[in-house]
C-alpha cells in the first residue's frame, strides 16, 4: 500500500505497524513519530497499524543552538 | 560554597549551556561538553531525511546531561507548542527552549507568540525556557505563566558580536525573580565572563565555540570565564571612580611635604 513517509510516497507491505515501518526504514528508536498530525507514543508503535494514504513523519533530534 | 543554579526542580553546579549547531563534526560534541563541564546542551528537530541521512544527535550526548530540544523553525505559538511535545515524545526530557522566530532577517524572537507558547507548555508539565528580545513587560508575563527562566538575547543568534543588549539586561536581572540566562550572541569569553558579573544566572554558548579554530579549547576557556565571571558577581566588584585613588602609600620619604 502507499503511504507518505516525511513527505515522500513510499510503498511498504499491507498491515505493516508503525514499528514494521520504522524497521523497514532502518531508523533507531530514539525518534518521535507523527501519524496524520497525531504523536504516536513509543508503546503504541507496534500495535498502530497503518492504513493507504496514511502520512507519517519520522522525528529525529539533530544539531541546535 | 553552595552556589547552584536552580532550574525547575534541578540544581546544577556548571552556569554554562552548550548549543550543539554549527560543529564541524558531530564527533567534536562530547568533546566539546567535557571542556566545557556544561549540564544543559540544546538540540533540535527535524524530520528524517532518507536522501540525506543525518546521524542521530542523541548518539553523542551523554545520558548525564540534560537535553534542551529548541523549537527552532516555529513561527507561531501554536507550532512551537507542537513541536515541543514531540520533542517531549522523542526525548522524554521535559526541558525547552522555546524558539519563535518569524523575522528571517535578524532572527529576532517574538516575545508575543512566545508568551503564549510558554503559558500553554508550562501547564502541560514542561520546564519553559524562553528565548527572548530582552523587555520587562513581555518577561514578567512569561514570569507568570510560570516559565523556569528568561532567556534574552545579548546580539542576533550567530553573530558573536556580545553584550549589546547590555542595559536591558540589567533590568530584567533587577526586576524578574527568575534565573536570566543570555542566550546568543556571546562571541569571546570575556563577554560571558561580562554577562555572569552584573548578574546573570548562566549563558548559552553555540556559535562562539562550534565556530572556534579549536572548538576544545574555546569551551574550557568559556568554561572558566563563567566561573570567573559568577565568582566577581558574588565577590562584589569594587565602586568605580572618576579620579585616581592610590593604591600604594604616598607617604613621602624622597622629599619633606
Amino acid at each position: 500500500m502507499q503511504i507518505k513517509v516525511s513527505g515522500r510516497q513510499t510503498d511498504i507491505p499491507d498491515g505493516s505497524s508503525i514499528q514494521q515501518l520504522r524497521l523497514l526504514k532502518n531508523v533507531a528508536d530514539n525518534i518521535a513519530v507523527v501519524l496524520n498530525g497525531d504523536i504516536i507514543e513509543s508503546e503504541f508503535w507496534k500495535s498502530t497499524m497503518l492504513n493507504p494514504h496514511d502520512e507519517v513523519d519520522l522525528i529525529q533530534f539533530v544539531a541546535g543552538g | 560554597m553552595d552556589d547552584k543554579l536552580k532550574i525547575g526542580d534541578v540544581r546544577l553546579d556548571s552556569r554554562l549551556f552548550v548549543g550543539t549547531g554549527k560543529f564541524a563534526d558531530y564527533k567534536l560534541i562530547p568533546e566539546v561538553i567535557k571542556a566545557s563541564g556544561t549540564q544543559v546542551v540544546t538540540v533540535a528537530l527535524r524530520r528524517v531525511d532518507f536522501d540525506i541521512p543525518k546521524e542521530n544527535m542523541l548518539e553523542y550526548l551523554s545520558p548525564d546531561v540534560i537535553m534542551m530540544p529548541n523549537t527552532s523553525g516555529a513561527r507561531n505559538a501554536e507550532e512551537a507548542v507542537k513541536i515541543a511535545r514531540i520533542a517531549r515524545a522523542a526525548s522524554g526530557s521535559n526541558w525547552v527552549k522555546i524558539e519563535v522566530i518569524s523575522d528571517q532577517k535578524y532572527l529576532l524572537p517574538d516575545n508575543f507568540e512566545t508568551i503564549k507558547a510558554s503559558e500553554i507548555l508550562t501547564k502541560e508539565g514542561f520546564v519553559v525556557l524562553p528565548y527572548m528580545s530582552p523587555d520587562l513587560m513581555a518577561a514578567k508575563r512569561m514570569a507568570d505563566v510560570g516559565v523556569a527562566a528568561i532567556m534574552p538575547l545579548g546580539a542576533p543568534i550567530g553573530t558573536n558580536r556580545g553584550l549589546k543588549t547590555r542595559e536591558l539586561v540589567k533590568v530584567l536581572i533587577a526586576e524578574i525573580d527568575l534565573p536570566i540566562i543570555i542566550d546568543a550572541g556571546i562571541g569571546r569569553p570575556s563577554e560571558a565572563a561580562e554577562a555572569m558579573e552584573m548578574g546573570c544566572a548562566a549563558v548559552l554558548v553555540n556559535t562562539a565555540i562550534a565556530t572556534a579554530d579549536d572548538p576544545v579549547l574555546m569551551a574550557k576557556a568559556f568554561e572558566q570565564a563563567v566561573e570567573g565571571g559568577r565568582k566577581a558577581y558574588l565577590a562584589g566588584p569594587g565602586v568605580t571612580a572618576d579620579l585616581a585613588k592610590a593604591s600604594s602609600p604616598l607617604t613621602g620619604f624622597l622629599r619633606n611635604e
